[in-house]
């Protein structure tokens, strides 16, 4: 129905801020877990911003590097570091999977000719990318 | 099994020459096993409330306009089994995020203009004489965009995007996703005219990917990922015209 | 209502998005080596040494990599912060928003590269 919005008294019931928590009297369990996805990111900068630190600690010489290094074992780190590494991992989980759906609908995003690769190649291709990233940066970290 | 079973149904009103706010309504109804949400809504209407108002045409998902909030999710109300939700009740809103303007109906005027500005129609920069014959498509094209043209404008995407209830000014998930579908008719060469608004502040970069409107969607049109697509491409596109300016923009 | 196609939001996106996929890559494995495994003596604590690391960052495709890993995630977690925090309750400030998380990332970015390639 279209209408005269100036001589029609409507009533539109406001979003609340929290709607995340609460939607109009509802919690909507993907709008939370919406949330902690993008709080993902948070983690992501903090660790960031600890590693140019740590970068930075290393141009200040031996000493500074080495305090450093063991202030990381205390038990405030550690459990940042665990709480970051979940974070860290859902965002890789919840981004990879996102390429997958994106290539799931309508025409995707990879065409092969004029046919769309199914998207469990693009599954096993982002997966498999992180897998290998994975191992790679290991190995090299541990042997180079 | 018995056949008759009594639910209560619980449904928001309004009545603006009555009161400023909405107000709630208890009923008892005796449903039958194959009821749907809207069924209960005619039964109130015809043998308990005359006076309740909503809106629905076809009963059968296919007109869209049946589309309400039940128990906080939006949802064709002629696609609601009561059985899906006895013994609990069964509370009806009308669709949030739209004004309201009689209990459970609401103005759909916002979504009817944006829908008017992406041009859901198939532009050509030159129309060929009839007598050339029809634009020729192949089941490959039709497939590219086939999944985006499923809308039946039933809103339902609307009510369920937190990004959309905050900031009417979004042109929303319905709208961009029914712009991509023309965008990605091979017939169609309006990719141009459609970008101004799809790719504006309000159009796709409003878009935090929350997804909802994917999941409440009843025709899995998957408007979520038609935006995530047109970002992409705009993107690309963008990269492209940086990188070689002189390049044909398609 | 006015449309007009936004010039610059397409830039952000995507060194958000690139930073996205550079995050879900990387970012895992370096907390856990770096931030778990040597900590808790899971691996030798050598690895992390003063010695080792000046002499690995010596090696310009080390520097270059760096770059990479913090540059990009910066971006991507300054696009998603300036739209949550809108989202969770500072949608007035939605103008100021971009100019705070985007100039973070920059700042982010010269401090980066300063420490790479000027303190090293
Ligand atoms: S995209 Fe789906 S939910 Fe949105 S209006 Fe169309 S059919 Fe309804
Ligand atoms: S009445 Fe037509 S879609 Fe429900």
């Amino acid at each position: 129905m279209m209408l005269d919005s100036e001589t029609t008294k409507t009533y539109t019931r406001p979003i609340s801020k929290a709607w995340w928590l609460r939607d109009r009297g509802y919690f909507n369990r993907r709008y939370f877990m919406f949330l902690l996805r993008e709080l993902t990111s948070v983690f992501v900068a903090l660790y960031v911003v600890l590693f140019i630190y740590e970068l930075f600690l290393l141009t200040k010489g031996q000493e500074a590097h080495a305090a450093f290094q063991e202030s990381l074992r205390s038990g405030p780190f550690i459990v940042f570091f665990l709480i970051a590494l979940l974070f860290a991992l859902y965002h890789s989980w919840t981004w990879l999977g996102l390429t997958t759906k994106m290539q799931a609908a309508g025409r995707g995003l990879v065409k092969i000719g004029t046919k769309t690769l199914p998207p469990i190649f693009v599954a096993l291709g982002s997966y498999g990318a992180w897998l290998v990233a994975t191992c790679v940066i290991a190995y090299l970290f541990l042997t180079l | 099994m018995s056949d008759l079973r009594t639910i209560k149904i619980t449904v928001l009103r309004y009545r603006p020459e009555e009161e400023d706010e909405p107000t709630e309504q208890t009923y008892e109804v005796e449903f039958r096993d194959d009821w749907v949400v809207l069924d209960a809504l005619n039964h109130i209407k015809d043998h308990i409330d005359g006076t309740l108002s909503f809106r629905w045409s076809c009963r059968m998902g296919v007109c869209g306009s049946c589309g309400m909030m039940v128990n906080g999710e939006p949802k064709l109300t002629c696609a609601a089994m009561l059985r899906d939700y006895y013994p609990n009740e069964v509370r009806v809103e009308p669709l949030v995020n739209f004004p309201i303007v009689r209990d459970l109906v609401t103005d759909m005027t916002d979504f009817m203009d944006k829908l008017k500005a992406v041009k859901p129609w198939i532009i050509r920069e030159e129309e060929k004489p009839v007598s050339e014959g029809e634009y020729l498509q192949t089941p490959d094209q039709l497939k590219d965009y086939k999944q985006f043209s499923q809308c039946i404008n039933c809103m339902l995407c609307y009510a369920a995007c937190p990004v959309y209830g905050l900031e009417h000014d979004f042109v929303g998930p319905a709208a961009i996703a029914l712009g991509h579908r023309y965008n990605l008719d091979s017939r169609d060469e309006g990719n141009q005219q459609r970008q101004h608004i799809i790719a504006s502040k309000e159009g796709i970069w409003e878009c935090t990917y929350v997804g909802e409107c994917s999941v409440v969607c009843p025709k899995h049109v998957d408007p979520a990922e038609a935006i995530q697509q047109t970002k992409v491409a705009t993107t690309t596109n963008r990269l492209k015209s940086l990188v070689m300016p002189w390049g044909n923009k398609k | 209502m006015n449309y007009k196609e936004h010039k610059s939001e397409p830039f952000w996106w995507g060194m958000f998005s690139q930073g996205g996929v550079i995050a879900a890559l990387l970012i895992p494995i370096h907390i856990f080596l770096c931030g778990l495994a040597v900590p808790l003596g899971l691996i030798d604590p050598e690895l992390l040494s003063y010695e080792r690391i000046t002499a690995l960052l010596q090696n310009p495709l080390v520097k270059v990599y760096l770059c990479v890993l913090l540059i990009f995630p910066l971006y991507h977690a300054a696009h998603r912060i300036r739209f949550t925090l809108a989202e969770i309750g500072l949608h007035s400030l939605a103008k100021v928003l971009p100019v705070l998380c985007y100039g973070g990332a920059l700042l982010g970015t010269a401090v980066v590269l300063y420490i790479l390639w000027v303190l090293f």
